[in-house]
C-alpha cells in the first residue's frame, strides 16, 4: 500500500494474489470483507428489485410462487449475514485495531480464518440457486414447513449448513476483537476513553457470542429432523414447531442489534466531527448501547405474539420489548444534542448520519406499536413489519454503514469519493427508500400479507406497490451512482492527507493509507477524542526514530487452508459424508501445522 | 517483541500466575467430589420424595463451583475472567429458565393406554356381572353395549346411553390405528385443551380408554357412567383436532 | 504499547491476563449458551415421549455413575498435569496428561457402550423425544470430550519433541485444561438433570 513520505517502509510482499491470500493484515482483510460484502449487497439489491418488479402490478407473471419464495428468502439471508453484518466486520477489521492504537487484532491468523469461512459459506448459500434450489421457508425458517417432508429439496440443507459457517466465521471474528478491544489498548486509552464506535463493537462481539451458539443448537436440531428421523420440531411424534421459534428468536433478537449497533457506532463517530463538537452525553450513549445489548436478551418473543403463548408471557414481553425504546430514544437525543449548537460542515457522510437519526426513529416508533400486543395482532405477517424492518435496517444500518464509507474511504484508500456523486447517491437513496418503503405502512394495514407472491386487482393495493416498486428503482440508480463514484475514484491517485476532516480518533493519526504497521508511533492518550485533546493541550507525537523496526506477524496459508476444510465439511454434509471425513482430516492437519507455526 | 519504548510503562505486565496449590490438595478436592457424587447417588434412590430434587441441585453445583473455583483456577487468576463466565453461566441460566416456563404444562402421562386397561376390562366385567346380581345397581341386568365405530376422520356412536355400567364396543373401520376416550366434559365438542398436538388429557376427567387398535381390529372397555354430557374422542395424535370427537349424553 | 504478535502473545496487555486465556474463557461462556440449549431442549421434552423406551426403563444410573466418576478423576489427572507443566515436571506432566487421556477415553468408552445398549434396546435418535433429545444432548457432549482427547494427544505428542513445549509450557496445558474441565462440568450438570432427578 502506498505511504506518504516520511514513514517507514513496510516488510513483506505487498502485490499478487498470493498476499492477498496469505494475509493476516488487519486492512486487507477489512478490505476482503468490504469488497466481498458490497457484492453480495447488490446481490441482495438485483433480488429486491425482482421482487418488487413482481409486485408491482396485480397478479404479475414475472416470478412463479417458488422462485418468489427463494427471492424473498435469500434477499433477507444474503442482506443480513452476507451484506450488513460483513460490512460491519470490514469497518471493524479497519478500524479496531487503528482506533484503540494497536497494531493489529489479538489473533491475526484467526482474523483471515473468519474472512475464508464466511467467503466459502457465502458462496456455498448462493450455490444453491444452482444446486436444487434456494432456500424457499423465509429467512426465519419456521417449522414444520422446513420439515423433510414439506420442503423435500436441498434447499433448507443449504441453509442449515451455509448458516452454520457463517455463524462460525462471526463467532470466530468476535472473539478476536472482544479480546483485541479489552487486551490491546494504548496506554491511557481506558474503557471510558475508548470512541463509541469501539464500544459498539465489543457489545457487538459479546452479543454474537452469546447468541449464536442458540441457533446453532436449533440449526443442529432441524438438520436432525430433516435428515435422521428426530421429531424435534415436528408434531407428529410429540415435537414442537414453537421450541424452533423460540430457539431462532433467542438468537435472532439480539441478531437485529448486532445489525443497527455498528451503524449507530459509526454516526457517533462521524456526527461530532462534521458538528466539531464532542458527542453529546457519552456516558449515557456507552451505558445505552450496553443496556440495548442485555435487554436484547428478554425481549424475543415479541415476534411470536400470535402464536399462542399466554398472557403472562405476553405481558413481560410487551412491557420489555417497550422497555429497550428507552435507551435508543436516549442514543437519538444525545445525537440531536451533539447537532445543537455545532459547526456543521455537510458533507456526504454526514448526510448519510443525520438521515440515520430521521428514519431509524420512524423504523423504532413502528416497532413500540408492534410491542403492543393487541396492535401486533393486527400487524404480524403484514406489509406494515416490512415496512418496519426496512426503516430500521436500510435507514438505520444501511445508511450508516454508507456514512461510514463516505467519511473512511480517504482513510482506506488515500482518495476521497467526489462528494457531488456522493450527494447524488445519498438523494437517491433517501428519496428511494422513503417512496419505497413507507406506503408498505398503508398496505400494512389495509391488509396486505407478507410473503405473497401476488395479489388481485380489486383488493387496494395497486397503487402503493407500483410506488414501492418505483422507489425500489430509484434506490438501485443510487447504487449504480455509488458504484461509478468508485470505479472514477480508484482511478486517481491517493492524494488524501493524514487528517482530511479534523478527526479525533486515533485512526486520523496516521497516514492516508496506513502502514501496514499502522503507526510509526502511537499517540498519547489522555481522555476521550484523544487527537482534538492533544492538539488543544500542544501534545505532540514524537518522531518514529530513524532505526526502529516494527515487526509484524508474517503471512500465512493456514487460515485459507483451515477455512477450505471447513468448506469441504460442509459440502460433505449436503453430498457425501466421504467429503466431511476428508475435511476433517485436513482441518486437524491445519490446526497442527498453524499451531506451530513459527509467529516470529 | 517490539522494541519500541513509548508508553509500554503503562500497561500491565502479562503475569502467568501459578497458584499455591499442590497436588495434596487437589487430591483432596478430587476426593471430596467423589463423595459428593456417592452421595447423590444416594439420595437418586432414596425416599426423600420432593426434597430430592433441591437437594441434588445443590450438591451439582457445589461439584461444579469447585472445579471451576479450583481446578480451573478462577480463584486465584483475574477477576475479569471470574466475571465473563459467570454472565455467560447466568445467561444461559436464565434463557433456560424462561424457556422452561413458557412450555410448562402439567406433566402428561402420555404413555400407552395398553396392558393396565385390557386388565381393568377383565375386571370390570365380572363386576357389573356380580352388582346384577347382587341387585343394588339401579340398573338391573347386565352393562348396556354401545356400539363405536372409528374410522378416518370421525367417531359415530349413539347421540344417548343410559347411565351405570356402559360397555362401549368399539370397531376400528378405517385403515390406520385408532384409539377411544370417554371423557366426561360438558365442552363442545372440538374445545377441548390441546398439548403436545393431541388433546390434553391431563386435564380432563377421562373415565375409560382403550389401547390403540390397528384398521379393522375391535376392542371394548366398560365403565361405570353417572348422568351428565360425556365425549368420545379418538386421541391418536392429531387425530382429535381432525374432528374425531362426538358427544354422548348419559341419562 | 502491547506487541501484537501472532498467536497473542503479549509481554504486555492493558489487564495483564494474557490474550489466549481470554480467548478461552470468553469462548468457554459462549459454550455455556450451547449446551445450556441442547439441555433447555431435553427439560422441555422431558416426560413428552408419546412411546418408549422410556428414561426410568433404560437408564443405567449405577454404570453411569461410575463413567462420571471417571470424567472426574480425568479432571483431576488433568490438573495435575498442569501443575507438572507449572512446575518445570516433565515427567510428571507427561504422565497425567497420559491418565487423563485414558480416562477421557475410558468415558468415551461409557458413552459408547450405553449407545449401542440403548440401540438394542429399541431406543435410537427416531424412537421418541426422549431418544432424540438424549442421543443429540450427549453426543455432542462427547463429541466435546473427543476433541479434547484430541488436544491432549496433541500436547502430549509434541512434548516428546527435544524442545518438549517449550517456554510456555505450563501456559498451553493450562489452557487445555481449562476446555478440559469445562467439558467436565457440563457432564455434571447433565449427570445431574438427566439421570438422578426423578423421572
Amino acid at each position: 500500500m502506498a505511504t506518504t513520505a516520511g514513514t517507514l517502509p513496510a516488510v513483506g510482499a505487498h502485490s499478487g494474489l498470493w498476499s492477498w491470500l496469505t494475509t493476516v493484515d488487519h486492512k486487507r482483510i477489512g478490505a476482503l470483507y468490504g469488497v466481498s460484502a458490497m457484492a453480495f449487497f447488490i446481490m441482495g439489491g438485483i433480488e429486491a428489485i425482482l421482487i418488487r418488479t413482481q409486485l408491482a402490478v396485480p397478479n404479475g407473471t414475472v416470478l412463479e410462487a417458488d422462485r418468489f419464495n427463494q427471492l424473498f428468502t435469500m434477499h433477507a439471508l444474503t442482506m443480513i449475514f452476507l451484506g450488513v453484518m460483513p460490512l460491519g466486520a470490514a469497518f471493524f477489521n479497519w478500524f479496531v485495531p487503528l482506533q484503540i492504537g494497536a497494531r493489529d487484532v489479538a489473533f491475526p491468523r484467526l482474523n483471515a480464518l473468519s474472512y475464508w469461512v464466511f467467503i466459502g459459506g457465502g458462496l456455498l448459500f448462493v450455490s444453491s440457486f444452482i444446486f436444487g434450489g434456494a432456500p424457499n421457508a423465509g429467512w426465519f425458517a419456521y417449522a414444520p414447513l422446513t420439515s423433510e417432508r414439506m420442503s423435500p429439496g436441498s434447499g433448507m440443507d443449504f441453509y442449515v449448513v451455509g448458516l452454520l459457517m457463517l455463524g462460525l466465521s462471526s463467532l470466530i471474528a468476535a472473539l478476536n476483537f472482544a479480546v483485541t478491544i479489552i487486551n490491546m489498548r494504548a496506554p491511557g486509552m481506558t474503557m471510558m476513553r475508548l470512541p463509541v464506535f469501539i464500544w459498539m463493537t465489543l457489545v457487538v462481539a459479546f452479543l454474537l457470542i452469546l447468541s449464536l451458539p442458540v441457533l446453532t443448537v436449533a440449526l443442529i436440531q432441524l438438520l436432525f429432523d430433516r435428515s435422521f428421523t428426530t421429531h424435534f420440531f415436528s408434531p407428529e411424534e410429540g415435537g414442537n414447531p414453537i421450541l424452533w421459534q423460540h430457539l431462532f428468536w433467542v438468537f435472532g433478537h439480539p441478531e437485529v442489534y448486532i445489525l443497527i449497533l455498528p451503524s449507530f457506532g459509526i454516526i457517533s463517530e462521524v456526527l461530532p466531527v462534521f458538528s466539531r463538537k464532542p458527542l453529546f452525553g457519552y456516558a449515557a450513549v456507552v451505558f445505552a448501547g450496553v443496556s440495548i445489548a442485555v435487554l436484547g436478551f428478554a425481549v424475543w418473543s415479541h415476534h411470536m405474539f400470535t402464536t399462542g403463548l399466554g398472557t403472562v408471557p405476553q405481558i413481560v414481553f410487551s412491557a420489555s420489548t417497550m422497555a429497550i425504546a428507552v435507551p435508543t430514544g436516549v442514543k437519538i437525543f444525545n445525537w440531536l444534542g451533539t447537532l445543537y449548537g455545532g459547526n456543521i460542515r455537510f458533507t456526504t457522510a454526514m448526510y448519510f448520519a443525520v438521515s440515520v437519526i430521521v428514519l431509524f426513529t420512524i423504523g423504532g416508533v413502528t416497532g413500540v406499536m408492534h410491542a403492543t400486543v393487541p396492535v401486533d395482532t393486527q400487524q404480524q405477517d403484514t406489509y406494515f413489519i416490512v415496512a418496519h424492518l426496512h426503516y430500521v435496517l436500510f435507514g438505520g444500518s444501511i445508511m450508516g454503514i454508507f456514512s461510514g464509507v463516505y467519511y473512511w474511504f480517504p482513510k482506506m484508500t488515500g482518495r476521497f469519493l467526489h462528494e457531488g456523486l456522493g450527494k447524488l447517491h445519498f438523494w437517491l437513496f433517501f428519496i428511494g427508500m422513503n417512496l419505497t418503503f413507507f406506503p408498505m405502512h398503508f398496505l400494512g394495514v389495509g391488509g396486505m400479507p407478507r410473503r405473497i407472491y401476488t395479489y388481485d386487482a380489486d383488493l387496494g393495493f395497486d397503487t402503493w406497490n407500483m410506488v414501492a416498486t418505483i422507489g425500489a428503482y430509484i434506490i438501485a440508480v443510487g447504487m449504480l451512482a455509488f458504484l461509478w463514484n468508485f470505479v472514477r475514484t480508484m482511478r486517481q491517485a491517493p492524494s488524501a492527507p493524514n487528517d482530511p476532516w479534523g478527526g479525533a480518533t486515533l485512526e486520523w493519526a496516521t497516514s492516508s493509507p496506513p502502514p501496514e504497521h499502522d503507526f510509526d508511533v502511537v499517540p498519547e492518550v489522555h481522555d476521550r477524542d484523544p487527537l482534538w485533546y492533544n492538539r488543544d493541550h500542544g501534545v505532540t507525537t514524537p518522531a518514529a526514530p530513524a532505526h526502529l523496526h516494527i515487526h509484524m506477524p508474517p503471512p500465512s496459508y493456514y487460515p485459507l487452508v483451515l477455512g477450505g476444510a471447513l468448506l469441504l465439511m460442509g459440502i460433505g454434509v449436503l453430498s457425501h459424508l466421504a467429503v466431511t471425513a476428508l475435511g476433517v482430516v485436513i482441518a486437524i492437519y491445519a490446526v497442527w501445522a498453524w499451531t506451530l507455526e513459527p509467529t516470529d | 517483541m517490539t522494541s519500541e519504548t513509548h508508553g509500554e510503562a503503562q500497561l500491565s505486565e502479562v503475569r502467568h500466575i501459578v497458584p499455591r496449590i499442590g497436588p495434596r490438595q487437589y487430591v483432596i478436592i478430587g476426593v471430596i467430589l467423589t463423595i459428593i457424587t456417592a452421595i447423590e447417588l444416594w439420595i437418586s434412590y432414596s425416599p426423600l420424595g420432593d426434597l430430592i430434587i433441591p437437594l441434588l441441585i445443590v450438591l451439582s453445583a457445589a461439584k461444579f463451583i469447585a472445579v471451576v473455583a479450583f481446578f480451573m483456577h478462577l480463584r486465584f487468576d483475574h477477576q475479569l475472567l471470574t466475571r465473563f463466565f459467570v454472565f455467560g453461566f447466568a445467561l444461559a441460566a436464565a434463557i433456560l429458565f424462561a424457556l422452561i416456563a413458557l412450555f410448562w404444562t402439567d406433566a402428561t402421562d402420555a404413555r400407552e393406554p395398553g396392558a393396565a386397561h385390557v386388565a381393568a376390562d377383565a375386571k370390570a366385567e365380572p363386576k357389573a356381572g356380580a352388582d346384577a346380581k347382587a341387585g343394588a345397581a339401579p340398573k338391573a341386568g347386565a352393562a348396556v353395549s354401545v356400539k363405536v365405530t372409528v374410522k378416518e376422520f370421525e367417531v359415530a356412536a349413539p347421540a344417548e346411553v343410559a347411565a351405570g355400567a356402559v360397555k362401549f364396543d368399539l370397531d376400528n373401520a378405517g385403515a390406520v390405528p385408532h384409539n377411544l376416550r370417554v371423557i366426561k366434559s360438558t365442552q363442545a365438542p372440538n374445545a377441548l385443551p390441546v398439548a403436545a398436538g393431541a388433546a390434553d388429557e391431563s386435564k380432563l376427567q377421562v373415565v375409560a380408554k382403550t389401547a390403540d387398535i390397528n384398521g379393522g381390529a375391535k376392542t371394548s372397555v366398560t365403565a361405570r357412567l353417572e348422568p351428565g354430557q360425556y365425549l368420545l374422542i379418538c386421541n391418536v395424535p392429531g387425530h382429535y383436532q381432525l374432528g374425531m370427537t362426538t358427544r354422548i349424553t348419559v341419562k | 504499547m502491547a506487541a501484537a504478535g501472532a498467536h497473542g502473545v503479549a509481554h504486555h496487555s492493558t489487564t495483564g491476563i494474557d490474550n489466549r486465556k481470554l480467548l478461552m474463557w470468553i469462548f468457554l461462556a459462549s459454550e455455556c449458551l450451547f449446551f445450556g440449549s441442547l439441555i433447555s431442549t431435553y427439560l422441555i421434552f422431558k416426560g413428552k415421549s408419546l412411546v418408549g423406551p422410556y428414561p426410568d426403563e433404560i437408564l443405567d444410573i449405577p454404570v453411569t455413575s461410575i463413567s462420571t466418576f471417571v470424567l472426574l478423576m480425568s479432571s483431576l489427572a488433568m490438573v495435575l498435569a498442569v501443575y507438572g507443566a507449572e512446575h518445570g515436571r516433565p515427567r510428571m506432566m507427561k504422565l497425567w496428561l497420559l491418565v487423563t487421556i485414558l480416562l477421557g477415553l475410558t468415558f468415551l468408552g461409557f458413552q459408547v457402550y450405553e449407545f449401542r445398549t440403548f440401540g438394542h434396546e429399541g431406543l435410537n435418535l427416531a424412537t421418541n423425544q426422549f431418544g432424540a433429545s438424549f442421543f443429540v444432548l450427549t453426543g455432542f457432549h462427547g463429541t466435546h470430550v473427543g476433541v479434547g482427547v484430541l488436544i491432549l494427544a496433541s500436547l502430549l505428542l509434541a512434548s516428546f519433541r527435544r524442545s518438549g513445549l517449550g517456554r510456555e509450557a505450563g501456559f498451553h496445558v493450562e489452557i487445555a485444561g481449562l476446555y478440559w474441565h469445562f467439558v467436565d462440568i457440563v457432564w455434571i450438570v447433565i449427570f445431574t438433570l438427566v439421570y438422578l432427578i426423578p423421572q
